[in-house]
């Protein structure tokens, strides 16, 4: 079970990337690949596909988070439910969401033991589907936010962050890193593990 | 006076760290867009498990 992120194409990649999520069962020869664009309705694409990591329209892609094994297997269940139940398939708007970053923490929020720190850069994670408070991507924080454009995330993964017009900035006290539109992480990488954060 | 100019450069200084990153991108050409998208890479990047 893998978390991707790469930058999006053209002037958009500047402000944000976009991301998705694949799963393969075990002994699958393929992957499953479920995540939002902007081209397509109903936005929400699941697909099955044979590499997941292809390159994001000529953005080479991050990996954010890797489960493999037991952990993985566990979670497959819940992300294809979690997936069906996702509440706007049919909605794309680019800022400040629903988009694929607003699907992607919409997910990872409903799969137990599925703890992402989705990247500053991803515009529209903070956007909330269900109300203006809710639990980080990392699993041990909060996030407010208002219609995806005034917000404020505190959280031990994912620090402090600030998030104006739909742009975060922020900092990271636990690996020391400033979080800045754009630009992403600068200051010290993210720490490893199953859910790291990407720039 | 002075609470009008603080909040002014406040806003703008805030306005600066937000839009610095993607102006100085978009300036250094760092993000993807040359071209037309159908033609842009889509190359695997050997991130993923490959089948056992």
């Amino acid at each position: 079970m893998q978390v991707y992120a790469a930058r999006a194409w053209g002037w958009r990649g500047a402000f944000g990337v976009h991301t998705w999520i694949a799963t393969r069962e075990a002994g699958a020869a393929a992957f499953r690949l479920h995540q939002v664009v902007s081209w397509r309705r109903p936005a929400l694409v699941s697909q099955t596909i044979a590499s997941p990591d292809r390159a994001w329209y000529g953005s080479a892609p991050r990996l954010l988070a890797d489960y493999r094994g037991a952990p993985a297997a566990a979670m497959i269940e819940g992300i294809e439910a979690a997936v069906s139940a996702y509440p706007l398939p049919s909605r794309y708007r680019p800022w400040p969401g629903p988009n694929s970053n607003t699907f992607t923490a919409w997910v990872i929020r409903r799969v137990v033991g599925l703890d992402v720190v989705l990247p500053v850069t991803a515009v529209g994670k903070d956007y909330l589907v269900d109300g203006v408070l809710a639990s980080t991507p990392g699993g041990s924080g909060v996030t407010a936010s208002l219609a995806g454009v005034l917000g404020v995330t505190l959280g031990w993964e994912e620090g402090l962050e600030v998030m104006l017009l739909g742009l975060s900035l922020g900092v990271d006290l636990r690996r020391p890193a400033l979080k800045l539109p754009g630009f992403g992480r600068l200051g010290m990488a993210a720490g490893p593990g199953a859910g790291g954060e990407g720039q | 006076m002075r609470r009008h100019r603080r909040w002014v450069t406040g806003g703008g200084l805030l306005f600066v760290m937000l839009l610095a990153g993607p102006v100085w991108l978009l300036a250094t050409e760092r993000v993807a867009g040359v071209g037309h998208w159908a033609e842009a890479s889509r190359a695997p990047a050997g991130l993923a498990p490959t089948p056992v």
